[in-house]
């Protein structure tokens, strides 16, 4: 249990969301640990996407929307007035349901993130930078030599390996993936789930999915989210294999409704 | 099942493989009492009949196979229904080798018949009358999705085993009687060794069935009944 | 699942006759989609020809060839050699009528009488003693020779020849009597006439007399007019539009102030001259009849236009590339510059354009600041008088002069190149930097 609890990144306690008079998200307990992707799956308008954007305080970006209760990253409560929301959105990434690359070059979309937080001064430095990420992203090869073409240049699947490479270069210690193989074929997504797989070595990951099999293939926990609730978290191959409540089953057998 | 699924083919398909599996059961019982009433009623003609229904048997474990592998490759099952593909693919496999089981028991009916004066043991009768009650108990759980059932029935399989223990000594000590007998008390003793492997099969069944409940693989070690293979017989030495 | 078991005769009677009833009305209607098109682009034709026709004529100038010596007599004798003062105080005082008057006589010796010298004269613009002036001004050591050198003609005489103007209806009839017809007659069988482009109508500012009068003049106005109405109108209203589309919360306030702008985009232009009128010439004392005042004005009714643009170009920018920025910590001010404003901006510049097009063409709000005036000089910059190009064209199209009905014309091709130009480079931006996401 000890090496569980050091391993513990996200602690998150009866989180609630209000949009205005609707309650996103009715108290939410979820722990997220270091080196293990955790998935979270359930029908659209669940409050998981909700959820996954009160991790890194995108959700201050929305008008009206309230969140309360207690999220520590490492022990700090990130709602703390002291807590600068800049720094927070560095240390947790973000990867988007649409590839999004800036249009600009790949170099740019990979230096972007470490220009606005001064991680590098001189061109060998963003060179490095920009190096390490697209190697860790595993884009390197397919890139290296076109690194001034501009990233909307590149297919949908290497897109969102850039936005992910875009993530890593500011050397983040939690990615949160908001459907991140939505927009993508068979095979891109095979590539990405490969490199969701690789990134846990490093970073605690949270995935936000609708495809029960990427969760199953992809993460070592899994929540089940209904109705701006937790119904059942656990162990991934517990939720696919022996759900305990009947509304994760429903849900992950196709019985819902 | 308290809901359907939403695509109501998978539901029907599903059904099906059920249905399937239930028939095989039924199948299996036949053959059982069918060898069984060949053996017997020392009839070779009964047992014919047996060996020609096996293929019926083996013909269903295949479609089932077939069924089970579409579902799995077209629906990803998940939790439940994984667990029932999972399960119906294995319990048709068991239960065609419980047919296997019936059918060389049937094969042996011509063979026990060329002794004229050889008494069947009764006990062999008992035994596959247990098995068979065992075998129609697993399916009601099955088809009940009834966990204690299934449990109970994976309990009952220490008196075939006792039987079993019983007939092994009754048989050797036939042979060491009359060298005669021992050609039929060989077979029989095959065609009791064979109702002795249904019953350890219908106790996999069972542990099938308990799993598929409750999505839990059942650990605990059955009691095992069984100990003809430390049984040494010595000729008496006046 | 819901086979009704019934199947549809598609093959009735009745089918077919639905068939064709539709086909029917879908030509129809695309035939009254022609017809609309056709008549629309022939009532453009019209005007656009009609336009045309008149005011080619206006480009051009017609000249008379006339011998003119330079009597050394008239500038105290010969320039060699003076300072440009003394140049320019020998051409104030000598007689360029005389001198042109000569040059006629040479040609028609025998008009002599006082009546029938005036009318030889008149065929001559008054401003030939300008252009005598100004070619005595650029080689003073012309002064006592004879050149040839061809003088613009009056806008009567410009009428007739190039057939605006009937020559033989009654005398009465015509601005031009009938031993000037001879006159002219004489002087175009002796090749003494021609029609040219006429570079007084490109480079010279406004004018009494047609023949002489410009368009540049009212060019330059309405560059300085423009200048002063982008540096005040784009700036504010990108800033505003930017403002409220990424800054400012939805609330009541916002939606009011969103209201308000699409409704001040509405607001007659007038409206607008008004409120210059009020607040800038009679609180603020700013020059009357200068760009700097036509330009704020112009400002004033662009403003909302852009910020109209503005804010549809940045919603245009997908929300993705926000949270993308965002994302990676990015602070809001950051998102705008970095990512916003620049994916936004060849949206702006279109709209920023079209608005500069509407004020290029704007009349109503400058008349009433007194940017109506009848200007001469070309505008030097923004706080002296002028004029724009449609109050020039206004005021031509008041003039009783016919020639000025052609300058007129002219005028306005001159204002529509400028404004064809315009929504070109915004088309020409928006093709070139339209995005796909």
């Amino acid at each position: 249990m000890s090496t569980e609890d050091a391993k513990l990144k996200f602690q998150t306690r009866g989180v609630h969301v209000f949009y205005g008079d609707k309650e996103a998200i009715k108290g939410v307990d979820l722990d997220i640990y270091n080196n293990e992707v955790t998935a979270l799956i359930g029908p659209s308008g669940c409050g998981k996407s909700t959820y996954l954007r009160c991790l890194n305080r995108m959700n201050d970006t929305v008008d009206g929307a309230k969140v309360t209760g207690s999220i520590l990253l490492d022990g700090t409560d990130i709602y703390d007035r002291k807590v600068d929301v800049v720094q927070l959105r560095a240390r947790v990434g973000m990867v988007f349901q649409k590839p999004n690359p800036f249009p600009k070059s790949i170099f740019e979309n990979i230096a972007y993130g470490p220009r606005i937080h001064g991680l590098a001064s001189k061109k060998s430095e963003y060179d490095a930078i920009v190096e390490t990420s697209l190697k860790k992203a595993g884009l390197w090869n397919e890139v290296s030599d076109r690194l001034d073409e501009p990233g909307t240049s590149l297919s949908g699947g290497q897109q969102q390996r850039l936005c992910i490479a875009r993530a890593i270069a500011v050397s983040p210690e939690v990615i949160l993936m908001d459907e991140p193989c939505s927009a993508l074929d068979p095979i891109a997504t095979a590539r990405v789930e490969e490199l969701i797989d690789e990134l846990r070595e490093n970073y605690a990951i949270v995935i936000v999915t609708h495809s029960m099999q990427q969760a199953a293939r992809v993460s070592q926990k899994t929540a089940f989210f209904h109705l701006g609730e937790i119904v059942e978290r656990g162990h991934t191959e517990q939720i696919f294999t022996n759900p305990r409540e009947e509304r994760t089953r429903d849900y992950i057998t196709g019985r819902f409704g | 099942m308290p809901n359907d699924h939403i695509v109501s083919s998978y539901d029907k398909e599903l059904e099906n493989l059920r249905s399937s599996i239930a028939r095989m059961g039924g199948l299996a019982e036949t053959q059982i009492a069918g060898a069984v009433d060949a053996l017997f009623k020392r009839s070779a003609e009964r047992a014919e009949q047996v060996v020609e229904a096996d293929k019926a048997l083996d013909d269903l474990e295949i479609a089932i196979e077939k069924d089970a592998i579409s579902i799995l490759a077209r629906r990803q099952p998940m939790a439940s229904d994984l667990r029932e593909i999972v399960s119906a693919l294995k319990m048709s496999s068991i239960l065609e080798r419980i047919g296997d089981y019936s059918k060389n028991i049937a094969k042996r009916v011509t063979a026990i018949n060329e002794s004229d004066n050889f008494r069947i043991v009764r006990t062999v009768g008992d035994m596959a009358h247990l098995v068979q009650k065992m075998l129609k108990d697993v399916l009601d759980a099955y088809i009940d999705q009834d966990a204690v059932k299934a449990m109970d029935v994976w309990e009952r399989d220490a008196p075939v085993d006792e039987l079993y223990n019983s007939l092994f000594r009754e048989l050797l000590t036939y042979m060491m009687e009359d060298a005669r007998a021992i050609t039929p008390c060989t077979h029989l003793l095959f065609a009791a060794k064979n109702v002795e492997r249904m019953g350890d099969h219908v106790t996999n069944l069972a542990e099938i069935v308990f799993y598929l409940v409750n999505g839990e693989i059942l650990e605990d070690t059955r009691p095992k009944g069984d100990r003809t293979s430390f049984t040494v017989l010595r000729p008496h030495e006046d | 699942m819901t086979d009704t078991g019934q199947r549809n005769d598609w093959a009735s009677d009745e089918m077919q006759r639905r068939i064709a009833r539709r086909y029917a009305a879908d030509s129809r209607f695309k035939w009254y989609g022609i017809g609309a098109i056709l008549l629309a682009m022939g009532v453009l034709v019209l005007l656009l020809g009609s336009i045309i026709v008149t005011g080619i004529p206006g480009f051009t100038q017609t000249q008379v060839r006339l011998q003119v010596s330079f009597d050394p007599e008239q500038f105290g004798g010969s320039l060699k050699g003076k300072t440009p003062e003394e140049v320019d105080a020998a051409i104030a005082a000598a007689d360029f009528s005389g001198m042109i008057r000569t040059g006629l006589q040479s040609i028609f010796p025998d008009v002599t009488q006082r009546r029938d010298v005036r009318d030889l004269t008149d065929l001559v613009s008054s401003g030939a003693r300008q252009k005598l002036a100004q070619i005595v001004r650029e080689d003073p050591g012309i002064v006592g020779s004879t050149v040839e050198v061809w003088l613009p003609t009056s806008d009567d005489v410009h009428t007739i020849v190039n057939g605006s103007m009937e020559r033989d209806v009654a005398e009465s009839d015509r601005r031009l009597n009938d031993k000037q017809i001879a006159w002219l007659e004489t002087l175009e069988k002796t090749d003494s006439i021609r029609g040219t482009l006429s570079s007084d109508f490109f480079t010279g500012g406004d004018s009494r007399e047609p023949e002489m009068a410009g368009v540049w003049g009212s060019v330059v106005g309405s560059f300085w007019t423009l200048l002063v109405t982008l540096a005040v109108a784009f700036p504010l209203g990108v800033l505003a539009a930017v403002y409220l589309e990424e800054f400012a919360p939805k609330n009541r306030w916002s939606d009011l102030i969103e209201v308000n702008i699409n409704n001040l985009a509405a607001v007659p232009s007038i409206v607008f001259g008004l409120l210059g009128l009020a607040v800038y010439l009679n609180v603020m004392h700013l020059p009357r009849s200068a760009p700097i005042v036509g330009g704020l004005t112009l400002a004033l009714m662009t403003m909302p236009v852009i910020i109209i643009a503005a804010r549809a170009a940045l919603k245009a920018v997908p929300p993705s590339i926000r949270a993308g920025a965002m994302g990676l910590g990015a602070s809001k001010v950051q998102v705008t510059f970095h990512h916003v404003l620049p994916l936004a901006m060849p949206g702006i510049l279109t709209g920023v354009i079209i608005g500069m097009a509407h004020a290029l063409g704007e009349t109503a709000p400058l008349l009433m600041i007194g940017m109506v005036a009848f200007i001469v000089d070309i505008p030097g910059g923004i706080s002296d008088a002028a004029t724009v190009l449609p109050v020039q064209i206004y005021l031509w199209a008041d003039s009783p002069e016919r020639a000025f009905v052609e300058k007129t014309s002219a005028a306005i091709m001159v204002l529509l190149t400028f404004l064809i130009l315009m929504n070109a480079v915004a088309v020409l931006l928006r093709k070139r930097f339209e995005r796909k996401w």
